[in-house]
């Protein structure tokens, strides 16, 4: 009961901490729309009338009050395949950094606890892992398995497996050595015990701010990668295949490659000041 | 300190030897018959199974491997399945212009970030460092290949004052490829040097410097930001190291000739050979700016030397 109480006092001091940011505030506002959006959309469009359905006679309009950003070469309204396209976006950067997340505490969180040579053949893995330039590895692994959104998803996830185990080890290595791990020992608690109910819950701060400007990370790669076409795969209206779709267009008609561009921008800049927001909040000492 | 740089040098083998599996074992299951590309469409199936035979590709994946690995320590990296180039040299025909690009691309990270960073930091809490932290969140949000094209659309197709791609106009088509690629790197750099800076200054050391008469100017530059400067260092020597690939999606939007562009080109037309060397001598190569990164702050920061030379 009194271990409860305590909790629900310090969510809400963090929370308290993160309504004085300003910028983390408006953040998480614009992200919550664009959440709405992305739900919304997938309710109000069909996606094969006015998604993916070719409409010659309206090919290439300039944006005007029925669309209101324009359609692309095949006649598709720009600003339907733009609030589409943010479940995509949102589910990318969302769910491979849940994948590299739980992969890397696992693994960062078992080298730490295990120690030994154990830990060193692991943390020199890593190491050797982290030299591996992450983009090449995402473009390897989606070129081998073909450009699918589940693809990209595992790709983006494991080529930052390394970071988060890398963190995670060092974050539980700290909490690790506090005097209340000790304390806790010290009363019989098993090893498992200590390191889910004390060692883990002390050490998820950094690795929580790590996700949240991973996420954003992800998002830019996610639709760079589409981009070149290594990514999500053109009739979906994700917005860095529609960039890739529209850029032999982009001297006549540069409408197509604003709208999915600023879309992406405005997401990203969301998240990060989300991000910022709760660094500060979690942690004080970082707080200027 | 010769004895750390032996043993960063030792650590590039077993690294050569893992990447070179990952990509290789990758390679193996991508779609595409290398064969098939290298003999051309018009031959018979016994005549491609023959050749596939002759050329090992029967063979289990290890061997080949194994004689992959062979090859590339004495320098082949075999031979590219479109138009029979040797890989090693196509690569390193390539290579000086995605180099000179992160070069300049670093220099502009460096001439923006870093007085923004100080002076925001001196200026903490007014409305400058308020400009200047928006205008990095916002520059850490731009996707670096929509940044480029937008540039591209505004400064060369509108403007007409910079090639629209190609590396052929001289400096002049260096500029906006560069910027594009600085951008968010310059934004972290602030960022950085901002935060840097700030956590010198409230050293005690400043205080004394301060008290004993030093103009504000002269405790900032010479005393606060040299001490400063080593993570802005460790920042830009490792966004230095990134930029050898990761200006492979800014490359296209460019039509770059650099390594980027080569890579994406090996992975869309399924040249196998070409692709598997561009990413282990990416990979190399990354590492080796890192490690001549690292040996440099050592001449910065007098006591990562002292950790060397001390043992």
């Amino acid at each position: 009961m009194k271990k409860s109480h305590k909790k629900t006092r310090n969510k809400s001091l963090i929370w308290r901490q993160f309504k004085k940011n300003k910028g983390a505030v408006i953040g998480l506002v614009v992200f919550c729309v664009i959440v709405v959006i992305a739900i919304v959309s997938v309710i109000v469009f069909d996606f094969e009338a006015d998604i993916t359905a070719v409409k010659a006679a309206d090919r290439l309009l300039p944006p005007s009050k029925e669309h209101w950003f324009g359609t692309d070469n095949l006649g598709r309204d720009v600003f339907a395949r733009v609030c589409y396209g943010a479940q995509y976006s949102l589910l990318i950067g969302v769910v491979s950094v849940i994948i590299s997340v739980v992969f890397g505490s696992l693994v960062g969180a078992f080298a730490a606890f295990v120690g030994g040579w154990i830990e060193t053949v692991i943390m020199r893995l890593i190491e050797l892992l982290l030299m591996i330039p992450g983009i090449l590895l995402v473009i390897m692994i989606v070129y081998t398995f073909g450009a699918s959104i589940p693809n990209l998803m595992l790709a983006l996830g494991l080529s930052t497996v390394p970071h988060f185990a890398r963190n995670a080890r060092a974050s539980v290595l700290t909490v690790r050595n506090n005097e209340y791990i000790e304390a806790s020992r010290a009363l019989g608690a098993s090893e498992l015990r200590v390191l889910f109910k004390h060692v883990l819950p002390n050490a998820i701060s950094p690795i929580l701010v790590q996700a949240t400007s991973r996420i954003s990370g992800c998002i830019i790669s996610a639709a760079g990668y589409s981009f070149l076409g290594l990514g999500v795969p053109s009739p979906l209206p994700e917005w860095g295949a529609m960039l890739s779709d529209g850029r032999p267009f982009i001297y006549n008609y540069p409408y197509l490659e604003i709208f999915p561009g600023l879309a992406i921008m405005i997401t990203v800049l969301a998240i990060n000041q989300i991000g910022d927001g709760l660094r500060d909040a979690l942690d004080p000492k970082l707080k200027r | 300190m010769l004895k750390y740089i032996f043993k960063r040098i030792l650590i590039l083998i077993p690294l050569i030897f893992l990447v070179s599996f990952i990509v290789f074992a990758l390679m193996d299951n991508a779609p595409g018959d290398p064969v098939r590309t290298l003999v051309g469409e018009n031959m018979t199936e016994e005549q491609i199974e023959q050749k596939r035979e002759e050329l090992g590709f029967n063979d289990p994946l290890l061997v080949r491997y194994g004689r992959y690995m062979k090859g590339i320590f004495r320098g082949d990296f075999g031979k590219s399945l479109y138009g029979n180039k040797d890989v090693l040299k196509e690569y390193l025909f390539r290579l000086p212009y995605t180099v000179k690009l992160a070069l300049l691309s670093i220099f502009f990270t460096l001439i923006i970030s870093i007085p923004t960073g100080i002076i925001a930091a001196v200026k903490q809490n007014t409305w400058i460092d308020a400009i200047f932290s928006a205008g990095a969140i916002m520059g850490l949000s731009i996707p670096g290949f929509w940044l480029g094209l937008m540039l591209v659309l505004i400064f060369s197709v509108k403007l007409g004052w910079f090639p629209v791609y190609g590396a052929d106009e001289g400096l002049k088509s260096y500029i906006l490829p560069a910027i594009t690629l600085g951008v968010a790197n310059a934004s972290l750099l602030t960022r950085m040097t901002r935060s840097s800076l700030l956590d010198t200054i409230r050293q005690d050391y400043l205080k004394t410097v301060r008290a004993k008469g030093l103009s504000e100017r002269k405790t900032i530059l010479n005393h606060a930001f040299r001490n400063a400067l080593i993570p802005i260092a460790t920042i830009a020597g490792s966004q230095f190291s990134g930029l050898l690939s990761g200006s492979i999606i800014v490359e296209n939007v460019f039509s770059w000739p650099g390594i980027g562009t080569l890579t994406v080109t090996a992975i869309r037309t399924h040249d196998i050979t070409l692709a598997t060397g561009c990413a282990v001598l990416t990979t190399m190569f990354t590492a080796v700016t890192l490690l001549i990164v690292d040996v440099l702050y050592a001449f910065i920061d007098p006591r990562i030397k002292a950790q060397y030379t001390g043992k």
